[in-house]
C-alpha cells in the first residue's frame, strides 16, 4: 500500500516536487522560529543564572541588564565599591557579586569580579585554577579557543569594550581556562576585581596625572534575593539611593522579548502563509490526482478493495509527502539556524544551538501530518465515494 | 453457476428495470447481449457486486449476493470475480508486474510473483513484466489486463466488450484467448457484447449459452431505457 502510494505520488513528479518545496519551506520557517525561540529562551535563562537584580549607575534599566547579565551593551557608568557592602548588609540580599567592566581582549570583555561570579553559573575549570591575585586571568572556553591562549600565556587588554588602546604595560597571565558552559561565561575573560583598578588606576594617572587616591568603584553589582519579598522591596530601595539604578533581569528580558518579538511574529506568520499555500496546493494536487486516476482507483475497487482502503491510499500519498517535507524542513531549518549561529558568533552576540532537537520541534511533524490529513480529507472522501459502476459503462 | 429470479433494479430517477429469470448451468459460458438501454451495464454491475440487489435473488458461483453486506461484497468480488473492462485501466504509474500485484493489494494480501510469472508466461508476455502500460500494444495490454483478472484464480471471468476498437483478426484472436484461458483456469466466462463478430463466433460454440436482454421497463416506456450515467473518463492515463 505504502509502495503504491509512493509510486502514485511520483507519477506527477513536477507537481509533487512543487508541493514538496512549498511544504518544506513552510516547515523550515516554522522550525527556525521554534528552534530560535527555544534557544534564545534557554540561552537567556542560562545567562540569568539566578540573578534577581542588577544594580548599576543611574540610567536605563535595560542597558544595565544587557551590560551586566548578557554583556551586550555598555554599562551606564560606575558605582562606589561601598555600594556592594551596603547591599550585602540588606537582610533581603542573599548574595551580591561585584562586576567591573571597561576593558576587552580581542572583542571579548574582561570582567573584574570575585570567584563567586563563576559559582553563579556553576562554572568548572577545564585547565589551571582560579586566580589568586590581581593580573591573573581565567579565560572563557570560547576566548581560549579563538585566541589560542593557554595556561601560562600572557596577554594585554585593550581599553574600552570595542577595542581601544592597549594596556601593554599591564599584561595578564592566564592561570585557568573554563569548561564550555553554553553561557555568557564562555565569552568572558575573568580576573580579580583589583586587576581592573590596577590597570585603570595607572591608566588614569598616565592620562590626567591627577595622582589622587579616588574612592574605588565597580561597574555593577549582581544580587540574589534571600526571599521573594526582595523583589517587592529591594528595587525600590535601590532606586531611592543617590546615583543607583536597579534592573530586574526577568522583567527586562520579558520586555526585550516583547520588543524583538515582532520579528519572530513576522517569521512565524510567513511560515504559516507558506504552510497554508502548501496545504492548498497539496489539496488541489490530490483532488486532481483523484480525478485523473479515477479509473485506476475504480479498478482497485473492482479488484475487491474496500472503499476505505482506496481512501487510505489517497491519505497515504499526502502523509508520505508530509513525512518527506518534515525531514527536509527540519534539515533546512537547522541549517538556517546554524547559519544564523555563525553570524551571531561573529558578532559575539546571543548564541543559538543548531544541533539536537528542542521539545517544541515535535510540533513540526505533527503540523505536517495534520496539514496532510486536512488536505487529503476531501480528495479521500471523493475516492471513497467513487462510482465503480462507471468501469462497466461504455467509454465516451 | 449463475442464476437470478425476480431480479429488479430501481434507478435514482425512479425508473425500474426487471430481468426475466435465468439460470446458467455449470460448465457453460455465457454471452450477454443487449442494445443500449437494455440494462446490460446494470446487470453486469449487479453480477460484479458493485450494485446491491434491491429485489429478487441473484446467485453467482454459489453465493446469493442479496445476502451480503457491502464489505462482504467487496471481499467476494475480489476472490470470485475477474473482470476485463472495456477500458483496461492498467495503471501507468506501475510496471506490468506491479499492475499484477494490485489484486492482492486490493485484498490486503501480499503479492504473488510466482502466480504473476505463471500467467505472463501462459499468455506469452513474460518479457513484458518490467514495462509500463504505455509501452504496450493494444493486444499486449489486453493480455496484461486478462492476467490481472486471473491473478486470484476467479471462478468467473467477466469480459465487457472485449472486441471494441479491435480489427477482425485481433477481435477473434482476443475471443479465442479468453475462451482458452477460461478453460485452462477452470472458470466460467461471461462476455458482454453487441459486436456481431463476437456474437457469430460464440454462437457457433456448443458450450456457450446466449442471453439477450430486451429493451423493456416496468414503467412501460418501451424502447427507452436509463442512459448510462455521465462518466468522467480520463484520457491518456489508463488504457
Amino acid at each position: 500500500m505504502m509502495r503504491l502510494a509512493w509510486r502514485y505520488l511520483w507519477s506527477s513528479p513536477l507537481t509533487t516536487a512543487l508541493n514538496l518545496l512549498l511544504l518544506t519551506l513552510g516547515l523550515a520557517a516554522v522550525t527556525v522560529v521554534l528552534r530560535a525561540s527555544a534557544q534564545v529562551e534557554s540561552g537567556l535563562r542560562r545567562d540569568l543564572a539566578g540573578i534577581d537584580l542588577v544594580v548599576g549607575a543611574k540610567g536605563s534599566p535595560m542597558q544595565i541588564m544587557l551590560a551586566g547579565v548578557f554583556h551586550l551593551d555598555a554599562p551606564t557608568g560606575n558605582i562606589p565599591l561601598a555600594t556592594l557592602d551596603l547591599l550585602k548588609q540588606q537582610p533581603l540580599v542573599a548574595q551580591a557579586v561585584p562586576l567591573s567592566l571597561g576593558d576587552s581582549f580581542r572583542g571579548y570583555r574582561i570582567a573584574g569580579t570575585t570567584p563567586e561570579y563563576m559559582d553563579l553559573y556553576g562554572a568548572k575549570i577545564a585547565s589551571g585554577a582560579v586566580w589568586t591575585k590581581p593580573m591573573q586571568a581565567v579565560l572563557g572556553a570560547e576566548v581560549a579557543r579563538v585566541s589560542g591562549l593557554k595556561v601560562g600565556d600572557r596577554f594585554s587588554g585593550s581599553h574600552g569594550l570595542a577595542g581601544g588602546g592597549e594596556h601593554g604595560d599591564h599584561p595578564f597571565e592566564v592561570v585557568g581556562v573554563l569548561a564550555e558552559s553554553g553561557s555568557v561565561l564562555d565569552r568572558l575573560v575573568l580576573t580579580d576585581l583589583a586587576s581592573v583598578w590596577e590597570v585603570h588606576g595607572d591608566h588614569h594617572d598616565a592620562q590626567d596625572a591627577h595622582g589622587e587616591d579616588e574612592p574605588k568603584e565597580i561597574t555593577l553589582a549582581l544580587v540574589r534575593y534571600r526571599s521573594p519579598l526582595g523583589a517587592a522591596m529591594l528595587p525600590r530601595w535601590v532606586n531611592a539611593q543617590k546615583g543607583l539604578q536597579s534592573a530586574a533581569p526577568a522583567l527586562e528580558t520579558a520586555r526585550l522579548m516583547r520588543m524583538v518579538g515582532a520579528g519572530t511574529e513576522v517569521l512565524r506568520g510567513f511560515g504559516i502563509v507558506l504552510l497554508a499555500a502548501a496545504g492548498l496546493s497539496v489539496w488541489v494536487a490530490l483532488l486532481h490526482a483523484v480525478r485523473a486516476r479515477q479509473g485506476d482507483l475504480a479498478m482497485l475497487r473492482m479488484l475487491g478493495a474496500p472503499a476505505r482502503r482506496v481512501a487510505t491510499l489517497i491519505a497515504l500519498e499526502a502523509l508520505l509527502l508530509a513525512a518527506l517535507a518534515t525531514v527536509l524542513g527540519l534539515a533546512a531549518g537547522h541549517g538556517l539556524v546554524a547559519l544564523l549561529e555563525r553570524l551571531l558568533a561573529e558578532r559575539q552576540s546571543l548564541r543559538l544551538g543548531a544541533l539536537g532537537f528542542s521539545e517544541a520541534e515535535w510540533l513540526v511533524p505533527l503540523l505536517a501530518a495534520g496539514l496532510a490529513l486536512l488536505s487529503a480529507a476531501w480528495p479521500a472522501w471523493r475516492a471513497y465515494r467513487l462510482d465503480v459502476t462507471t468501469l462497466l459503462q461504455a467509454p465516451r | 453457476m449463475l442464476a437470478w429470479t425476480g431480479l429488479r433494479h430501481r434507478y435514482d430517477g425512479g425508473s425500474e428495470i426487471a430481468y426475466a429469470d435465468f439460470a446458467l448451468p455449470a460448465g457453460r459460458h455465457l454471452l450477454l447481449r443487449g442494445a443500449s438501454g437494455s440494462g446490460k451495464s446494470t446487470l453486469l454491475a449487479l453480477l460484479a457486486g458493485l450494485l446491491r440487489v434491491q429485489q429478487g435473488m441473484l446467485r453467482v458461483a454459489g453465493t446469493e449476493l442479496q445476502a451480503l453486506s457491502p464489505r462482504a461484497l467487496d471481499a467476494w468480488r475480489g476472490a470470485t470475480l475477474g473482470v476485463v473492462p472495456q477500458r483496461l485501466h492498467l495503471s501507468d504509474a506501475l510496471t506490468v508486474a506491479e499492475n499484477l500485484a494490485l489484486p492482492a493489494l486490493a485484498a490486503g494480501q501480499g503479492a504473488d510473483p510466482a502466480r504473476a510469472a505463471e500467467l505472463l508466461a501462459a499468455l506469452d508476455i513474460a518479457d513484458l513484466a518490467g514495462r509500463r502500460p504505455h509501452q504496450l500494444s493494444v493486444g499486449q495490454a489486453q493480455r496484461v489486463a486478462l492476467a490481472r483478472a486471473l491473478m486470484r484464480r476467479p471462478r468467473l471471468l467477466l469480459a465487457d466488450e472485449p472486441s471494441a476498437s479491435l480489427d477482425d483478426e485481433h477481435a477473434l484472436h482476443m475471443l479465442a484467448l479468453l475462451l482458452s484461458t477460461a478453460e485452462r483456469e477452470g472458470c466460467t466466462l461471461i462476455v458482454a457484447s453487441h459486436d456481431g463478430r463476437v456474437i457469430e463466433a460464440l454462437g457457433e460454440r456448443e458450450d456457450v449459452s446466449e442471453r439477450v436482454l430486451p429493451t423493456r421497463f416496468v414503467d412501460g416506456h418501451a424502447g427507452e431505457g436509463p442512459s448510462d450515467r455521465t462518466t468522467f473518463w480520463p484520457s491518456g492515463v489508463s488504457r
